[in-house]
């Protein structure tokens, strides 16, 4: 794979940058400890100070360091969104295998309900889901994972059904090729790149959706650390010109969507050529 | 009526290509003209040139285009648009990708006729049914849609576009090419009977030398840019000059014969932006 | 034209079922999930007398599967349930209240993003391959990443405080509110021939609507380019040209056609993501719309509302999405032959 990103030119960049995002701040979310300077729930300074070179990013409200709560905010946000996303496919995918393989009514109803919960907006759905379970970091995955699960549901029942039908199966079969075989030298590797694809389109979708959460209320209890959250405390102070507790956490979210969004944009480009 | 005088059209990039050198060539007034000639022979070049619709890196580097006395060679983008379509029009091989799929077909023609004269719509749109007709397509399809028409349907269309505005010459750039061998005869039949009824002359564009010695008029052989043979197609049939020529005719194979071997002529096009003299 | 009506009865037919799902989705998060609802709301301190009341109130002690008939057949009735806080004033007229405000934003975002979703998608359709091409994807990967509440409240701050040359928040200044008619404040003011309000009113829309608007245009600028360089391409353009055609009516006749069907296929979705978006939009921008008014009644455990309010959604989300997929079937005739 790494020879076809290398030969990809502008997608080869799009998938880099992406992996350096995604890359660094995962490692942010993993040592969040090593590389915040203070704890991120405990008052350390006055009411928002403005950055200095004692808090780099200034502090917020009740006079927490704002880079450390960003720091430990990745975790959050990662923690989150990957369970999420875990849950999703833990579901979704057997689903959509199942769906596509057994066909008939049972695929037609499975279908149905998928398709109609996709059509439903998102983030409201969450809204509802979170507002009856309540604020916490594992409700907040149970609201997401419900989301998107349509998402991985459809992309893999698609992919079963266009595989069952792949001339070069039953081309592989007719050459006495046994079952196992197709599966892992044909179906396989065009399998991993489109679930890579998805996901990480994906969890850039999920990362603005928990931040919306966050925003509104809905996802974690203070004082956690958590960029959205972060982001509407800040709200009350921001048009005054105390921008620090704003655009910081703001920059992140955006950094990290970014990032999959990237990769999942670069990967799918170049899919899209290996195809032809 | 259409008059091609030493013409040399050049393809500038890393390579520069020379499609075409030194073409000269007259197409008389209700004249089918075939040019024949294989894949990067410049036949496609020459069609384009004439409406001067080469693209961005093909230039005119020598050579003048006169029609009815009218140097359009350096003419100017505006005035060739007026030229273009009423005076000569253009078809193409793919007429799927030429077609917009949203629109119906007599809107297309009918925006072809309209492009070019003010006459109100009603007019613009009897004149379109009746070139319908002209092509041999019903004209209760006016209101079909190019996916509903079959491949020989959708080059009809063309071909009553190109027509739509009496032009004194249509150039025909493979057009048969992607359709099945029936469908082809027909075509021909068409551009016949078209030439008796509209006296509109035809320059029509093959790789196929059997097709064009059954319709054209004169032939026009071309290979490597170059303009090997000009005459009456039944004198080329009978005494080519070129011996090219000769290996193209000695290519279409009889049906008549039993036990025949395919002959082919042996190598490759020459490398147009590496030319190389003469050494068949 | 026979076959079109077939579609439209087998979409509308196919609808059906969708809303029994959504509608079942929103009974199963907002009645099953929480476990007992009333406790949620009152809190467990409440006396046991109280709560039993409430349950009895809500119809919370019948068996579930009776809840879940009376639920739908309140439903079919067009009874969304009536608040429980405040005037206890049915469910449906407070949302009525609130919805204009959406329809305002919504409407306008959506002619926002589409006009910059098709601009950037017939530059990068027509340019393709190039940086000009890469620099679009690249802008609608960038846009959709650009968190609403954030970029709204970078707007704000650059045109509302630096600038000052647009309000920062709100719908419209207190007394300049035009007489309610359809409660569209523009329809409003230019029937009622207000100007200053009508002034007023889109001095107030435009951040918004700039936030959401161009948040979601990323999304098109894809689409676009997508179905134009399939239609678009050099062979067409050629044609074209050959018939003596304009550039300019190229481009305008048979580009912007071809480049409003996928924004049309994906209008139903695209929809539900407005209305997501102007969820987060209004609140940061205070507007007064459902969104604001669901977040405020879930922070009042107006349970009924609520269900109510996400019921609405359902129902509004498959009637928009049935309405676009007619008129795409309408424009596009590769549908229905």
């Amino acid at each position: 794979m790494l020879k076809e990103i290398r030969s990809a030119g502008v997608d080869g960049l799009m998938i880099i940058i992406g992996l350096i995002i995604v890359i660094s701040v995962t490692f942010m979310a993993v040592f969040s400890e090593y590389i915040a300077p203070y704890d991120p729930i405990t008052p350390v300074g006055g009411a928002v100070e403005p950055p200095s070179s004692k808090f780099i990013m200034g502090t917020d409200s009740i006079g927490r360091d704002v880079f450390s709560r960003v720091v430990f905010g990745s975790r959050t946000i990662m923690f989150v969104v990957l369970l999420s996303t875990a849950m999703s496919m833990l579901i979704g995918i057997p689903l959509g295998i199942l769906s596509g393989y057994a066909g008939g009514l049972l695929d037609r109803a499975l279908s149905l309900v998928m398709d109609s919960i996709y059509a439903f907006p998102g983030l409201i759905l969450a809204i509802a889901i979170a507002a009856m379970l309540g604020p916490g970091v594992y409700n907040t995955a149970v609201s997401l994972a419900v989301v998107y699960i349509p998402t991985y549901f459809r992309m893999v029942r698609g992919q079963v059904l266009s595989l069952r039908e792949q001339l070069f199966v039953e081309a592989a079969r007719a050459i006495g090729a046994r079952g196992s075989r197709i599966m892992f030298k044909y179906i396989f590797p065009n399998l991993i790149y489109i679930i890579a694809v998805v996901f990480s389109l994906n969890v850039a979708d999920a990362i603005l959706t928990e931040a919306g959460l966050s925003f509104l209320g809905l996802s974690v209890v203070s004082p956690t650390p958590d960029w959205g959250f972060d982001l509407k405390n800040g709200q009350r102070y921001f048009l005054s010109g105390i921008w620090w507790p704003v655009v910081f956490p703001g920059v992140m979210i955006i950094l990290l969507a970014l990032g999959f969004g990237f990769l999942g944009e670069g990967l799918n480009a170049i899919m899209g050529r290996e195809e032809r | 009526m259409l008059k091609v005088e030493d013409l040399a059209v050049h393809y500038i990039g890393r390579k520069t290509v020379r499609a075409l050198e030194e073409v000269s060539i007259e197409v008389k007034k209700g004249e089918i003209m075939g040019v024949v000639g294989e894949s990067g022979s410049g036949k496609t070049t020459l069609g384009l040139s004439i409406l001067k619709l080469l693209p961005p890196n093909g230039r005119i580097v020598n050579g003048r285009i006169y029609l009815d006395d009218l140097d359009i060679t350096s003419m100017t983008e505006e005035k060739m648009r007026e030229i273009r379509g009423k005076q000569i029009s253009m078809v193409f091989q793919d007429p799927m990708t030429s077609l917009d799929p949203l629109m119906s077909i007599g809107d297309q023609i009918t925006e072809t006729i309209t492009t070019h004269e003010k006459i109100p719509k009603r007019e613009a749109e009897e004149k379109a049914l009746s070139l319908l007709e002209a092509v041999g397509i019903s004209g209760d399809r006016f209101k079909d849609f190019p996916h509903q028409l079959s491949g020989g349907m959708r080059q009809r269309v063309m071909i009553a576009m190109a027509l739509s505005l009496n032009p004194k010459l249509i150039v025909a750039d493979e057009p048969t090419t992607a359709l099945d061998v029936i469908v082809q005869d027909q075509i021909m039949d068409l551009f016949r009977s078209l030439r008796e009824r509209f006296g509109v002359a035809f320059m029509f564009i093959s790789h196929d030398l059997s097709l064009e010695l059954e319709v054209a008029d004169r032939i026009a052989v071309m290979y490597g840019g170059w303009l090997m043979e000009l005459s009456e197609s039944n004198k080329i049939a009978e005494d080519p000059l070129s011996p090219y020529t000769k290996e193209l005719l000695a290519a279409i194979p009889n049906i008549e014969l039993e036990d025949q071997k395919l002959r082919f002529i042996p190598g490759n096009p020459p490398d147009l932006s590496n030319p190389k003299s003469c050494d068949s | 034209m026979a076959s079109l009506k077939a579609y439209i009865a087998t979409r509308v037919v196919l609808t059906i079922p969708m809303i029994l799902i959504l509608l079942t989705l929103v009974f199963f998060v907002m009645r099953v999930l929480p476990g007992n609802p009333v406790i949620a709301i009152v809190g467990m301190k409440a006396s046991p007398k109280y709560i039993a009341e409430l349950e009895h109130q809500l119809g919370l002690d019948k068996p579930l599967w009776q809840q879940y008939l009376d639920y739908l057949g309140k439903l079919i009735q067009g009874d969304l349930g009536t608040s429980m806080i405040w005037g206890r004033r049915p469910v449906i007229a407070e949302i009525m209240d609130h919805f204009p405000a959406t329809l305002e934003l919504t409407i306008c975002s959506f002619i926002v993003s589409i006009i910059i979703g098709i601009a950037t998608g017939m530059i990068a359709g027509v340019k393709k391959g190039g940086k000009v091409d890469f620099s679009m994807r690249v802008y609608s990967i960038v846009a959709y990443s650009l968190f609403i509440p954030w970029f709204g409240m970078m707007l704000q701050l650059i045109f509302g405080v630096w600038l000052n040359v647009l309000p920062v928040g709100g719908r419209i200044d207190p007394l300049l509110e035009p007489k309610h008619i359809t409660g569209l404040y523009i329809i409003d003011s230019i029937l009622t021939l207000n100007f200053e309000s009508l002034v007023n009113a889109l001095e107030h829309l435009a951040l918004p609507s700039l936030t959401l608007g161009i948040v979601l245009s990323g999304i098109y600028t894809r689409l676009v380019r997508s179905s134009l360089i399939e239609v678009f391409s050099q062979d067409f353009i050629r044609a074209c040209r050959a018939r003596g055609l304009k550039t300019s009516s190229i481009l305008f006749r048979h580009g912007l056609k071809n480049a409003l069907i996928p924004i049309l296929t994906m209008m139903g979705l695209q929809f539900a993501l407005l209305l997501a978006g102007a969820v987060l939009t209004e609140t940061t921008f205070s507007w007064p719309g459902m969104g604001t008014f669901l977040m405020e009644r879930i922070e009042y455990r107006d349970f009924t509302t609520v269900q109510g309010t996400i019921a609405f959604y359902a129902l509004f989300v498959a009637l928009v999405s049935l309405v676009v997929d007619l008129i795409y079937a309408y424009v596009d005739p590769r549908i229905r032959y």
